[in-house]
């Protein structure tokens, strides 16, 4: 029953919030953050029960739905939809607080929109029941389509249909292969259902596979999103506001990545491997081409923007390796980019309230100015880059190790990226608070609010990066599920060679 | 006529009835109010006649009519439909015609043709029941005199109608002359022993299937929709847009069914192209439209397609799709049509896109159940019209016909554009330059009504199981 | 310098032209294609009634003949 409550509180958050919003506004906005709060505590109180043990499924709950069809209310949760969950919440919650001052127009439908929103992703986090996970994609894009069209910036409406169509348009390619599994499913087993655990270990023709695989795959990747489907990202995270953004590039394009590794893989084993090498090359030209394209951009929100492209390149490269390394790393990825793309977006809105402009050209020397912001942005400008000692390092060379296993030129190209990202990551700090300025800025430096928003941050990423332990053994349980999922597939085991991972490789001691 | 003949055909005889009382109220005392209270009390006391009706099940009168469970159902949404319709039109035609009680004569009748079409299994109850809905129609597209686009679109749908009337015809004297029979399943039966189907009838269908596109709105017979969507006063547009469309679409059912239509790949064919062509035209011609009344008549274009798709799957799961379907577009099509009634003011239509410019900041309820109506239609889930279009993708993929789904897909994204624009347009925030709104009429009962509307649509769309469940038993009756 | 002439500067300049993402392309083109298509049909609802009566005779036409040809030949 928790894992309804978890989804039920946002709902019902919203409802509240936007009731209340009509008396008092700063009301409206507490219920929010408490709500997500509230969320945060349980799914953390659930991580700290866990403790050593918990293998496999952590909670299983299941209701009827829509018997005639085999869909029931079906939601289950495992390590890594519970790291997930805790992203979500966390990443929610800083939303809230830092669209305090932003949003002031209409506030109570915004926080109504932004919680649907986190419900939605939370609901597509922890369904295990195909028409349900579909119906929960769905819902994921009404309130972000208001969101980004409603409060977004000057090219808001345009930007606000291109990430709608492009992802319905996915979705409903989705929507063909989950009904083509469903019926194949019950053309061998007289069974009609859409339950996860049931349409696992369908046997069915390889071609016929691989079109399903296909039609899954091609959802999630325009939600990674992947070259050549990535040109909704730069104008959705750009045109949204702040809040819009956080939530797009830390949770969004994370539920594409889990939607591969929870459905893509286990469900089509075979057919996946038969991809791999062009998944994998996918990903090498979305880390490579991103890169490339975030250091041409003007604009400090476009050039994040990109980032995440390249970036989410290094998850797709990493899920089709297809060894366990690879996939900590992508896991690892999902979260650490989470987090400091997610706090990247917030400091260009905190350094938007105070000049009002995103042009890179019209910013340089702020230094001075801002010392605290600036470091701060130094910070996670090192983690986007993968400076070692910030969480960021951990992923992508758990991924590049795991990639070597698999497809060794694949994995240079990749590593090239590292180059290309430092090459971006250094110019949003050149641009924006180092070179000469003739401009005098009198701005504010960071106020309580926005420390209490970034600090988190900071120490999060921090702690990832030099203690990574707790994620990862999370992450175990999963691996459990997802293996016992992939069944009789013969998985390119690493050489164990986590032992290197554990946190003393990692910890400063003086004698090392 | 025995005594379950006449219960059976309690809702028609209600409603006949219901006709010729309210031509001697208006004869006797002509008051709007009088004659709608009435009307309202015919339609709630046909729905209340489909109820005793269930035991008698099936029950045929020979040779023209068939009572059973799918047209039962049918008879009880297209009921229910014309009282939702009769509902919101009072307050529409109070401020803007001298003699309004006509009205709801012609009403009554168009949903007797409606209602005779819906259990006809014969030539004669086809074209009886279908005339009556046309010539009701003629005179309900005109009913504004004083417009001018109203006399323009009563025009161009009599001698549409008409010519299409006249295929139908044709194409029923030919299947008629070289099978011996009008009856559907004595067509059917003889179509059986006769080995190979004479050209004649094949040509017969065709012809037929002419007559059947044009009130259906299907291309290449669909461009009357547009014209007639503009014209028509706005509860008549309604009507035309769901009740029309069904009753044909139940008549079309039955008769495949019974001729086994399934055996013709040819007809089957250009039923496939007809659906993909009505899809695209429709979804494409609404692309930028601005009036709201074409835009929707577009819509409705390609929703028929969408429900070819459905019924070229054929199967047991096809009917249950055009089944749910229709009960969901019927109340997501009439409530569209009402939010534009309440939003119209008495002197003119809300019906441009720019009238509902920043709507949900000025009124908000109607945004809401306007964006629920949009959002049904492009098949959003939460709502019954993405259950609906689930059921069809279903069906088509239980029939392996990936070609028409993948179509459909492609259709439903192109669609997305033009509902998402006028939702955009409803929450647009930027100011408008200088500009007096229509001030909307608002009606008491017009916004309980929507306010329903959109219950029942949320309700299907979160639990359609109950109605699912209907649909399913009332199928495996069907034959 | 060498590395100025053979990375940095092809990577910039490459960056620099790309910075509109070609690829873009590909989508403004597909909704291009789709407005053209609306621009086309668009202009077969022209009011006209004899026009709409020659669309059901041609579809008359087309449906009868289809048939016909299909059943003889």
């Amino acid at each position: 029953m928790i894992l309804l409550y978890i989804i039920l509180i946002p709902v019902i958050g919203a409802l509240l919030s936007w009731l209340v919003s009509a008396r008092s506004v700063t009301l409206c906005r507490w219920i929010a953050l408490a709500s997500l709060l509230l969320d945060l505590v349980i799914v953390t109180g659930i991580w700290l029960d866990q403790g050593d043990g918990g293998k496999g499924w952590l909670y299983n709950w299941q209701a009827p739905w829509i018997p005639q069809f085999g869909i029931t209310l079906h939601l289950a949760m495992d390590g890594l939809s519970l790291v997930m969950l805790v992203l979500t919440f966390f990443l929610g919650a800083l939303s809230v607080l830092v669209s305090w001052n932003e949003i002031r127009w209409r506030a109570g439908f915004f926080h109504f929109n932004l919680l649907f929103v986190i419900t939605g992703i939370a609901g597509v986090f922890l369904t295990m029941d195909l028409f349900l996970f579909y119906f929960f994609w769905e819902v994921m894009l009404i309130p972000m389509y208001f969101l980004i069209g409603i409060w977004g910036h000057e090219r808001r409406e345009y930007a606000a249909y291109k990430f709608f169509i492009f992802t319905q348009a996915g979705g409903l390619l989705m929507l063909l292969a989950i009904l083509g599994l469903y019926f194949v499913h019950a053309a061998n087993t007289g069974v009609y259902t859409f339950n996860y655990f049931d349409l696992l270990h369908t046997p069915m023709a390889r071609s016929l596979s691989q079109w399903l695989m296909l039609g899954f795959l091609i959802a999630f990747v325009v939600k990674l999103p992947a070259v050549p489907f990535h040109t909704w990202l730069p104008d959705a995270h750009t045109e949204a506001p702040t809040a819009g953004s956080v939530i797009l590039a830390g949770l969004l394009l994370k539920t594409g990545a889990y939607g591969i590794l929870r459905f893509v893989l286990p469900l089509f084993p075979a057919a996946a491997q038969d991809f791999a090498p062009w998944a994998m090359l996918l990903g090498v030209a979305g880390i490579l081409y991103g890169g490339q394209l975030a250091y041409a951009q003007p604009d400090f929100k476009r050039l994040v923007a990109y980032t995440s492209v390249s970036h989410m390149g290094f998850v797709l490269l990493g899920a089709f390796a297809f060894n366990e390394v690879a996939y900590q790393g992508v896991v690892m990825q999902m979260i650490t980019h989470g987090i400091s793309t997610g706090a990247l977006f917030m400091l260009a809105g905190v350094l938007y309230e105070r000049i009002h402009t995103r042009e890179l050209s019209r910013m340089g020397g702020l230094w001075p100015v801002l010392p605290a912001m600036g470091t701060v942005t130094m910070i996670f400008v090192m983690a986007s880059l993968g400076l070692p000692g910030l969480g960021n390092f951990i992923a992508e060379f758990l991924i590049l190790v795991g990639s070597w296993q698999a497809n060794r030129p694949l994995t240079v190209l990749a590593a090239i990226g590292l180059v290309i990202a430092t090459i971006y990551s250094l110019r949003i700090m050149q641009k924006v608070f180092f070179g000469q300025t003739e401009r005098q800025f009198g701005l504010p430096d960071l106020n309580t609010r926005e420390w209490v928003m970034l600090a988190p941050l900071v120490l999060v990423i921090i702690w990832l990066g030099v203690y990574p332990k707790p994620v990862l053994k999370m992450l175990n349980t999963a691996r459990g599920t997802l293996n016992a999922a992939r069944g009789t597939l013969h998985v390119a085991e690493a050489p164990d060679n986590t032992k290197r991972m554990q946190p003393s490789a990692f910890s400063v001691e003086p004698n090392q | 006529m025995t005594f379950d003949d006449l219960l059976s055909l309690g809702p028609l005889f209600n409603i006949c009835g219901g006709a010729v009382i309210a031509m001697l109220l208006v004869a006797i005392w002509r008051n709007h109010r009088l004659v709608y209270y009435f009307t309202l009390l015919v339609y709630i006391l046909a729905l209340a006649s489909v109820v005793p009706v269930a035991k008698l099940l099936p029950h045929i009168i020979a040779p023209l009519v068939v009572v059973d469970m799918f047209a039962l159902f049918n008879s009880g949404a297209i009921v229910g439909s014309g009282l939702i319709i009769v509902l919101l039109s009072y307050n529409y035609f109070e401020e803007r015609e001298e003699r309004k009680e006509e009205y709801y004569l012609l009403l009554l009748l168009a949903t007797a043709g409606a209602l005779v079409l819906v259990i006809s299994r014969h030539f004669m109850s086809l074209f009886l029941g279908l005339e009556m809905l046309s010539i009701s129609l003629y005179g309900l597209i005109a009913y504004l005199r004083a417009r001018q686009r109203s006399d323009e679109a009563g025009i161009k749908y009599l001698i549409l109608a008409a010519l299409s009337s006249a295929f139908l015809l044709f194409g029923m004297a030919l299947v008629y002359g070289f099978t011996g029979h009008m009856d559907f399943p004595g067509i059917g039966a003889y179509l059986q022993q006769a080995g190979s189907v004479p050209l004649p009838v094949v040509a017969g269908f065709g012809l037929m299937l002419i007559g059947i596109g044009f009130k259906l709105g299907i291309v290449p017979f669909h461009m009357w929709a547009p014209d007639i969507y503009e014209g028509a006063p706005l509860p008549v547009a309604a009507f035309v847009a769901t009740i029309s469309k069904g009753g044909v679409l139940v008549v079309l059912i039955r008769f495949f069914q019974d001729v086994n239509g399934t055996q013709y790949t040819m007809l089957w064919w250009i039923l496939a192209i007809t659906a993909v062509a009505s899809m695209f035209v429709g979804n494409w011609l609404a692309l930028t439209q601005q009036n709201i009344k074409r835009m929707l008549a577009y819509s409705s274009i390609a929703h028929l397609g969408y429900l070819l798709v459905a019924f070229l799957a054929g199967k047991q799961s096809g009917l249950e799709a055009i089944a749910f379907y229709l009960v969901a577009y019927f109340p997501t099509s009439i409530g569209a049509f009402g939010v534009l009634i309440v939003m119209s003011s008495s002197v003119q239509d809300a019906e441009t896109a720019e009238d509902y410019r920043g709507l949900f900041w000025r009124y908000p309820w109607v945004a809401l159940a306007f964006t629920v109506m949009l959002l049904s239609l492009a098949g959003i889930p939460l709502t019954a019209g993405f259950i609906g279009k689930f059921y069809i993708v279903l069906a088509g993929a239980d029939g392996n016909h990936w070609f028409l789904l993948l179509m459909l897909v492609i259709n439903s994204v192109i669609g997305l554009y033009y509902y998402i624009r006028i939702v955009a347009m409803m929450f647009r925030t930027t100011e408008t330059p200088q500009r007096t709104f229509i001030k909307p009429a608002l009606p008491l009962a017009g916004n309980i009504t929507l306010g329903l509307v959109v219950l029942l649509l949320v309700g299907l769309g979160v639990y359609p199981s109950a109605m699912m469940q209907l649909i399913q038993q009332m199928m495996t009756l069907i034959r | 310098m060498y590395t100025m002439r053979f990375f940095v500067q092809p990577y910039v300049q490459t960056a620099r032209m790309n910075r509109r993402d070609m690829i873009d392309r590909i989508y403004t083109a597909l909704a291009a294609i789709t407005q053209w298509f609306h621009d086309i049909l668009a202009r077969t609802q022209n009011g006209i009634l004899r026009y709409y009566v020659m669309g059901v005779v041609i579809g008359a036409v087309v449906i009868l003949s289809v048939l016909i040809w299909k059943v003889y030949v």
